[in-house]
C-alpha cells in the first residue's frame, strides 16, 4: 500500500471514526448518568436516517430541516422507550438490556416489513469531491465529520459549562449527593435520553448520506457502539472519542488489507485485549 | 406434579411415532428438542446470574466441528457428536475467562460480540468453513437405513434422547450443593464469596458446561439439516432462547423447556417466519418483562399457590 | 503464639493513606474490639485482612502461615471468617438455606460430586443440615428455619449473618459493626451471642464498632485507630482512660454513644 492509499484508508477511517464516535457518546452518555445500555439505540439511528429520506424526497425539505426533525422525532421515541420501557423496570440494568433487545427487535422487523429489505440512497447535500494533498475526500464525508466532530464539542462544552450539563455530570457522579442538592431527577433524565437521541439521529443522517438507508444499518453501528464503549470505558466520553476514532482507523486499515469480516474480529481482539489487562476500559469506572 | 407425571410423560413421548407418523410434525419435535436443549442450556448459566447472548456461537462450533468431521473426515456422529460438544466447552474456557472478568451489562456485551465473531470468522473463510454459503450435504449419522431416510423416526429418537440427558444432567447438578452455589452466586455474589464459596470458577464451570450443551445441539442440527450457514447461527438467535427462558420462567428447569415448547410450536402453527417471526419474539420479549416476568411457569405457581390458599412467596430455587 | 497477627500493614489510595502502619497480635480465645471515630480505617483494615482489598505493604499471619495476598474464599477454608457491615444476606432464601450456604465450605460441592451424587454425599450432606440446624438454635433463631431471610427483622438478619459466618466452623470471626442499627434490646442480645461464641464454641472474635459501651463491656482488650493510626490500645479500662482517645472522639460531634 503506497502512501496515498494510506492517507486515503486514514482519512476514510477518521471519517467512519467520528461518525461511530458520535453514535457511541449517545450509549456513554446515557449509561454514565442512568446506568441504563440502551439497544434501541441502533433503531434511533436507523429511523432517523428514514425520516430524513423521507423529508428530503418526499416533502421536499432541506436537509439540515429534515436533519433537525428528524433529531426531535428520535427524541420523541427515546423518551417513550424510556417512560415505556425502562422506567417500569425501575432502570435496572440487566432487565433493560433485555427489554431494550426486545423492542429493538420489533421495531426492526417491522421496519423490515413496511420499507422492504433494499437499501435507499440519500441524496448527498454536498455532491463533490475534494482533493487535499493528494487524497481525495468526498465533500460529503467531510461534512460529516466536521458536523460529528462539532457536536461532540458542543456536547463537551454543554456538559462542563452550563448549569445544565453540571446537573448531569453530578448525577453521573453521585445521583444521590446530587439529589440532595436540588437536582431535578426527572429533567436530568430526560435531558439525557434526548441528546443521545439527537447524537443517533445524526449519526443515523450521516450513515443515510453515505451509505444509504436500510432497516438492518442500526445492527452494525450499535454492536459496534458497544465495542468502543467498552474499550473506552463505559460512562467516560473521553474514552468513547479516543476509542471510537481508533476503532475507525483500526477498522478501514484492516478492511482496507483484509476484507470486511475481519475488521470485525479485529476489534473483538481488541477487546478482549483491554478485558485482559483493563477491564473497566481505558478511562472507565470499576465494573 | 405428582411421582408419575413425569415418567408417564416421557413413556409417551418415546412411544409417540408409533401413533403420529406425520413428517412434518415429527420434524417439529427435532426442532423443539434441539430449542429445549439450547434453552436448559442457556438456563444453567442464568442461575448464576449470567446472560450469555453468544450461545449461538457455540452452536455454530458444534454443528461446525460434526459437519466437518462428519463429512470431510468421514467420521462417524456417534463419535462427532460427543467430540463437538467438548470442543465448544473447550472453547468457552477461555472465551469465559476473559468475559467473567466483567459482570452485569459488560459481560452480556462481550458475549453478543463474541457469537457475532464466531460468525465472522466462519464466514470469513469459505475453506474450509464454507464462509457465507455455508457447508452442505452433511451426512446423516449411520446407520444410514435409519437416518438417511425421509422418515423422520430416528432423527426424533436421536433428538429426544439428547433431550433427556441433557436435561438429567442439568436438573441433577441445578439441584445438588453445586447448583446451591450458583442459585447463591446471584443471591449475592459478594456473601457468596465471603462464606468460602469459588465465585469466578463455579460461574466458568457454568459457562463451560452450557456451552458444551449447545454444541451437543448444533451437532444435532448439523446432522439433521445437512446444512449448516452464518445465516442460522445468529443473534437472533441466541435472543430467541433468552426469550424461551424468560417466557418459560426462571425459578426452575421446567421454564426453559416450556418456553421452548410453546415458542417452537405456535410460530409453527400459524406459519411465522422470519422477520415477522423476530418482530413477534421482540414483543413477547418486551411484554414478557413488563408484564409477566416470572414467566409462564411462575404465573402458573402462582395461580395455583393462590388456589391453595398459600402465601405467594418469590422462590429463588426450583 | 498469637492466632492473629498483623505487622505494619498500610494501604495507600493514591495520595490518601487509609490504613498506616498499623500492627496488631490476637490470642486464641479473645474478644477484640476496634474502634475508632469515623474514618479511622477500621472497615479498610478489615477488608485487608480478610482477602477483600491488598494491602499495600505489610504482613498479616493467620494460624502461623502468611495469608496475605490470599483471596476471601481461601481465607474461609483456613478457619477465617468475616462478616459486612450492610446486612449481607441471600434475601430469597430460607433461615435455613442461608446457613446451610454458610456451609458450603464443609459441603461436597464440586460440579461432579452434585452430579453423581453417591449415596455417601447425601449421607454428608444430611449432617450439614443437621448442623445447621444447630448453628440456628445456637444463636437463637430456632423456630425461624422457614423463614425468608428478607423478611426478617433488622436485628434477627444480624444474628443471621453471625450465624451465617460461624457455619463454616471459624477459628476467628471479624464482625464488621454487628450491632449497627439495633436497639437496646438486640445489642444486648447480639452481645450476649458474641460472648458465648467465644466461651462455648471457642471462637476468637474481633469486632469493629461505634457502639462504645457494647464493646466495653465485652472485650477483653481494645484497639483503637484514628486516621488510619493504631494510638491505643489495652483493657477497655485502659483505653477508656487514655488521654489521646478521648481527644481523638472529643472532635466528633454527635457522641451518644461514646458516653
Amino acid at each position: 500500500m503506497n502512501a496515498t492509499m494510506l492517507m486515503q484508508t486514514i482519512a476514510s477511517g477518521l471519517v467512519m471514526g467520528l461518525i461511530y464516535m458520535l453514535i457511541a457518546l449517545g450509549v456513554t452518555l446515557l449509561f454514565g448518568i442512568m446506568r441504563v445500555v440502551n439497544f434501541v439505540h441502533g433503531e434511533l439511528v436507523m429511523l432517523s436516517a428514514f425520516a430524513v429520506y423521507f423529508m428530503t424526497t418526499a416533502a421536499g425539505l432541506p436537509f439540515f430541516v429534515a436533519l433537525a426533525l428528524a433529531a426531535v422525532a428520535s427524541s420523541v421515541v427515546a423518551v417513550f422507550c424510556q417512560y415505556a420501557l425502562f422506567s417500569p423496570l425501575q432502570y435496572d440494568i440487566l432487565n433493560c438490556f433485555i427489554v431494550g433487545i426486545g423492542a429493538s427487535f420489533a421495531i426492526r422487523s417491522a421496519s423490515w416489513a413496511i420499507f422492504g429489505p433494499e437499501p435507499i440512497a440519500i441524496a448527498s447535500t454536498l455532491p463533490g469531491v475534494l482533493n487535499i494533498g493528494g487524497v481525495f475526500i468526498a465533500k460529503q464525508r467531510l461534512l460529516a465529520a466536521v458536523l460529528c466532530a462539532g457536536l461532540a464539542i458542543l456536547l463537551a462544552v454543554f456538559l462542563r459549562y452550563t448549569r445544565h450539563g453540571k446537573a448531569m455530570r453530578a448525577v453521573e457522579q453521585d445521583r444521590e449527593a446530587a439529589l440532595l442538592m436540588g437536582v431535578n431527577p426527572t429533567s436530568v433524565y430526560v435531558t439525557a435520553f434526548v441528546i443521545s437521541a439527537v447524537l443517533a439521529a445524526v449519526g443515523g443522517a450521516m450513515l443515510g448520506t453515505l451509505f444509504g438507508v436500510d432497516p438492518e444499518m442500526g445492527a452494525e453501528p450499535i454492536l459496534k457502539s458497544f465495542i468502543i464503549v467498552q474499550i473506552g470505558g463505559m460512562g467516560s466520553l473521553l474514552g468513547t472519542v479516543i476509542a471510537g476514532l481508533f476503532i475507525g482507523l483500526t477498522d478501514s486499515i484492516t478492511g482496507t488489507l483484509l476484507g470486511g469480516e475481519l475488521a470485525f474480529i479485529f476489534d473483538f481482539s481488541i477487546l478482549m485485549l483491554i478485558l485482559i489487562v483493563r477491564p473497566r476500559g481505558l478511562f472507565g469506572y470499576d465494573a | 406434579m405428582n411421582r408419575f407425571a413425569l415418567p408417564a410423560l416421557i413413556v409417551a413421548l418415546m412411544g409417540l411415532p408409533l401413533i403420529v407418523h406425520d413428517a412434518y410434525f415429527l420434524h417439529v419435535m427435532v426442532v423443539i428438542g434441539i430449542n429445549v436443549v439450547m434453552a436448559v442450556s442457556l438456563w444453567l448459566l442464568g442461575i448464576t446470574g449470567l446472560i450469555s447472548f453468544g450461545q449461538a456461537g457455540f452452536m455454530f462450533i458444534g454443528a461446525m466441528t460434526t459437519a466437518l468431521l462428519t463429512k470431510n473426515l468421514h467420521w462417524s456422529f456417534w463419535i462427532a457428536l460427543p467430540l463437538s460438544a467438548a470442543i465448544s466447552g473447550l472453547v468457552a474456557a477461555p472465551v469465559g475467562r476473559l468475559s467473567l472478568r466483567v459482570k452485569g451489562v459488560y459481560f452480556f456485551l462481550v458475549t453478543l460480540a463474541f457469537g457475532q465473531v464466531v460468525v465472522g470468522v466462519f464466514a470469513y473463510f469459505e475453506n474450509p468453513f464454507g464462509g457465507w454459503y455455508g457447508i452442505r450435504n452433511i451426512p446423516p449419522p449411520q446407520p444410514a437405513v435409519l437416518f438417511g431416510t425421509l422418515d423422520k423416526r430416528a432423527f426424533y429418537y436421536l433428538s429426544l434422547g439428547l433431550v433427556l440427558v441433557t436435561c438429567w444432567i442439568i436438573y441433577r447438578v441445578s439441584r445438588s450443593w453445586f447448583g446451591d452455589v450458583l442459585w447463591s452466586i446471584r443471591e449475592g455474589d459478594v456473601l457468596a464469596s465471603s462464606i468460602g464459596m469459588d465465585v469466578p470458577g463455579s460461574k466458568l464451570i457454568a459457562f463451560i458446561v452450557s456451552a458444551f450443551f449447545a454444541g451437543a445441539a448444533g451437532s444435532l442440527y448439523a446432522s439433521y439439516f445437512g446444512y449448516i450457514s452464518p445465516l442460522v447461527f445468529t443473534f437472533e438467535y441466541s435472543v430467541n432462547i433468552l426469550v424461551f427462558v424468560v417466557v418459560g420462567g426462571f425459578a426452575s428447569m421446567a421454564g426453559p423447556i416450556v418456553g421452548a415448547v410453546v415458542l417452537t410450536t405456535v410460530p409453527e402453527l400459524f406459519r411465522v417466519t422470519g422477520k415477522y417471526q423476530t418482530m413477534a419474539f421482540g414483543l413477547i420479549l418486551v411484554f414478557s418483562m413488563l408484564a409477566m416476568p416470572q414467566g409462564i411457569i411462575g404465573a402458573w405457581q402462582r395461580f395455583t399457590d393462590r388456589r391453595a390458599g398459600r402465601p405467594i412467596e418469590r422462590q429463588s430455587e426450583g | 503464639m498469637p492466632l492473629f497477627e498483623v505487622q505494619n500493614l498500610t494501604r495507600k489510595f493514591g495520595g490518601l493513606v487509609a490504613v498506616n502502619d498499623v500492627s496488631l497480635s490476637i490470642e486464641s480465645g479473645e474478644i477484640r474490639g476496634l474502634i475508632g471515630p469515623n474514618g479511622a480505617g477500621k472497615t479498610t483494615f478489615f477488608n485487608l485482612v480478610s482477602g477483600t482489598l491488598a494491602p499495600t505493604s505489610g504482613r498479616v499471619r493467620f494460624d502461623g502461615h502468611d495469608t496475605t495476598r490470599l483471596p476471601m474464599h481461601r481465607l474461609v477454608n483456613r478457619g477465617l471468617v468475616r462478616t459486612f457491615q450492610h446486612a449481607q444476606l441471600f434475601p430469597g432464601f430460607t433461615v435455613l438455606k442461608n446457613v446451610l450456604m454458610g456451609l458450603h465450605v464443609h459441603a461436597r460441592s464440586g460440579f461432579w460430586a452434585g452430579l453423581l451424587d453417591t449415596v455417601a454425599t447425601q449421607r454428608h450432606n444430611k449432617a450439614l443440615e443437621q448442623r445447621a440446624r444447630d448453628i440456628i438454635r445456637f444463636v437463637g433463631l430456632a423456630g425461624h428455619e422457614e423463614d425468608l431471610a428478607g423478611s426478617l427483622p433488622h436485628g434477627y438478619k444480624r444474628i443471621l449473618q453471625v450465624a451465617i459466618g460461624l457455619a463454616p466452623k471459624p477459628r476467628l470471626l471479624l464482625l464488621d459493626e454487628p450491632v449497627a442499627g439495633l436497639n437496646h434490646a438486640d445489642v444486648d442480645r447480639m452481645m450476649a451471642l458474641v460472648r458465648s461464641l467465644r466461651d462455648e464454641q471457642g471462637v476468637t472474635v474481633v469486632l469493629v464498632e461505634h457502639n462504645i459501651r457494647a464493646v466495653m463491656n465485652v472485650c477483653d482488650r481494645i484497639s483503637v485507630l484514628q486516621f488510619g493510626r493504631k494510638i491505643a490500645e489495652g483493657s477497655p479500662r485502659d483505653v477508656a482512660q487514655d488521654k489521646t482517645v478521648i481527644e481523638a472522639y472529643l472532635g466528633v460531634a454527635d457522641d451518644d454513644e461514646a458516653a
